[in-house]
C-alpha cells in the first residue's frame, strides 16, 4: 500500500519534470524523494535500486547442489574438461585436499581451495581424450614411407639435414629472435669430394668439422628471417663445394703428412684461373 | 649492538627512551633521535591477535613459505631463463589485480589467480554470492570484452562463488 502510493508520487513527479526544461535535475530529486520515502515506509533492508518501489524482490535463490553429486561412474570425462581449465571443485568428483595442514588438523578441502585453482592440472589430458585427439588428427597424416624405414636409408636418401627451433611462451607476441638460427648439418662422406678437395674443404670450414662423426655444421643467424636463414645456409654449402674442387682461384693449403711433422706448403692450381689468377 | 635486539621487548624499550629524550630537549636544542633498526619482517603478514580473526590459507602462510606450502598466483614464461616480456607481464597483472578487485567490490573471497597460455589470460577468482547471479554475468562479461580489448588478446574469467570466506585458522 505504502509503496503503490510512493510509486505514483514518482510517476507525477516525472511527467513535471519533462513538461519544463529542467529534466536532469527534476528527475534527480524525485529520484531522491522516491527512496527516502521508499525507504522510510518499506523498511526492507538494504534499498533496492533494481525495482524503484515497485513489487516486492525476488527471494535470494539457495545455491543447488554440486554437479558432482549427479555425476555417473561410466560418464565420459572428455564432456567434462573438453579442453585446459582450472579446477572446479563442482566438477571433479574426487575427495582432494591441498595445503599445510593446521596443527592437528588436515590439509584443506577441495571447496574454495585456491591452491588447486594455482597449480596447472592435467584433468582434460586423461588416456581416453588423447585417442580422441590422435583419432581426430589421423585424417590429416600420410603414411610414412616404407622405403625409408631404418636411419641408414634416410642418411642416404636424405644426407642434409636441417634443424631449427620454434618457441612457444605466454605473452603478446609470438615472436622469438631465436627461432631464426638455422644449423646445417651434413657428413663429408656423403659429399663427392676426393682427397684434394676434401683437405680444401677441411681447410676452409676449419672447426665447424666434427673428426668423430665426420659432421660438418654450418650454423647461420645473420639474416632476420629463418627461410633466409637457410637459404644462406644452402648457398654456403654449394660455395664450398664449388670452392673445394677448385672453381675459383687457387689457394694455399698446408699439407698434414704426419700429425707433429712439419707442414708443407702445396700451391694448388685451380681448373679456371678466375680473377685471382 | 641491533643485532641483538630481536624482541619486541627491547622495540617498546628503545621507543620510550627515543620519547623521553624528546621530552628532556623541548627546551630549544636540536639534535638527531634515532632508534634502533627494527629487524623484524613485517612483509604480507598478520599479526597475531586475541583469536577471533578468521584468515584465509593465503593470508596465513607468509612469503617465504612461497615455493614451499604456498602455489604462485601469477604464471607465464617470462620468469624463465633467457625469455623476455617479464615487466610487461608484471604490470598488466598488477592492473589486472586492481580492476577485478574493484569491479567485484567485495565480493573476492580470496585472491586473485591469473594463468597465462600462449595468448590467452584466464583470471580465476573466488567470489562470496553476494550479488544476484544477472549481475555476476553482467560484470564477468564487461571486465573480459573490456581486458581483451585493452589487453588485445582473449581474456577469460572463471568465477567460482561460495557462501563465505574458507577460514584456515583464526589469529
Amino acid at each position: 500500500m505504502a509503496a503503490h502510493t510512493s510509486q505514483a508520487f514518482l510517476s507525477l513527479r516525472r511527467l513535471n519534470g519533462t513538461g519544463l526544461g529542467l529534466h536532469s535535475a527534476l528527475s534527480r530529486l524525485t529520484y531522491a524523494t522516491a527512496l527516502s520515502t521508499n525507504i522510510s515506509h518499506g523498511g526492507r533492508g538494504l534499498p533496492d535500486r533494481g525495482n524503484r518501489g515497485g513489487p516486492a524482490r525476488k527471494p535470494r535463490r539457495n545455491a543447488g547442489e554440486p554437479r558432482t553429486e549427479k555425476m555417473a561412474v561410466d560418464q565420459d570425462w572428455t564432456a567434462v574438461y573438453p579442453a585446459a581449465a582450472p579446477f572446479r571443485p563442482g566438477s571433479v568428483p574426487l575427495p582432494v585436499r591441498m595445503g599445510y595442514p593446521v596443527k592437528g588438523g588436515v590439509p584443506p578441502e577441495k571447496k574454495g581451495n585456491l591452491e588447486l585453482i594455482k597449480i596447472p592440472n592435467f584433468l582434460h589430458l586423461t588416456p581416453a581424450a588423447i585417442k580422441k585427439h590422435c583419432e581426430a588428427l589421423k585424417l590429416f597424416c600420410t603414411e610414412w614411407p616404407s622405403g625409408l624405414d631404418t636411419s641408414a636409408k634416410c642418411d642416404e636418401h636424405f644426407p642434409i639435414k636441417i634443424q631449427s627451433t620454434d618457441y612457444v611462451s605466454a605473452g603478446l607476441s609470438v615472436r622469438n629472435p631465436k627461432a631464426r638460427v638455422v644449423h646445417l648439418k651434413v657428413k663429408l662422406s656423403s659429399l663427392n669430394l676426393d682427397d684434394h678437395a676434401r683437405k680444401k674443404m677441411l681447410r676452409l670450414v676449419g672447426e665447424r668439422y666434427c673428426r668423430d662423426t665426420d659432421i660438418l655444421t654450418i650454423t647461420t643467424d645473420s639474416c632476420p628471417l629463418r627461410q633466409q636463414n637457410y637459404d644462406y645456409a644452402m648457398y654456403l654449402l654449394t660455395v664450398l663445394y664449388h670452392e673445394s674442387w677448385g672453381d675459383g682461384p687457387c689457394l694455399l693449403i698446408p699439407l698434414f703428412a704426419n700429425p707433429g711433422q712439419r707442414s708443407t706448403w702445396l700451391l694448388l692450381p685451380s681448373e679456371n684461373r678466375g680473377l685471382g689468377g | 649492538m641491533a643485532a641483538s635486539f630481536n624482541s619486541t621487548r627491547s622495540l617498546v624499550l628503545l621507543r620510550a627512551i627515543a620519547q623521553s629524550g624528546t621530552l628532556c630537549s623541548s627546551s630549544g636544542s636540536r639534535a638527531l633521535h634515532v632508534t634502533a633498526v627494527c629487524c623484524k619482517n613485517r612483509a604480507a603478514r598478520i599479526r597475531v591477535g586475541k583469536g577471533d580473526r578468521p584468515i584465509t590459507y593465503e593470508q596465513a602462510l607468509h612469503p617465504h613459505h612461497i615455493g614451499h606450502r604456498k602455489g604462485w598466483l601469477s604464471q607465464h614464461t617470462s620468469n624463465l631463463q633467457g625469455e623476455g616480456g617479464a615487466a610487461e607481464r608484471t604490470v598488466e597483472d598488477v592492473f589486472i589485480r586492481r580492476f577485478v578487485f574493484g569491479t567485484f567490490h567485495s565480493c573476492l573471497a580470496n585472491e586473485i589467480v591469473i594463468k597465462r597460455r600462449g595468448n590467452v589470460l584466464t583470471v580465476c577468482a573466488l567470489m562470496l554470492q553476494k550479488l544476484p547471479p544477472h549481475k555476476f554475468y553482467f560484470l564477468i562479461g564487461y571486465s573480459e570484452s573490456l581486458l581483451s580489448h585493452l589487453y588485445k588478446c582473449p581474456v577469460k574469467l572463471e568465477i567460482q562463488t561460495l557462501q563465505d570466506k574458507v577460514v584456515y585458522k583464526y589469529l
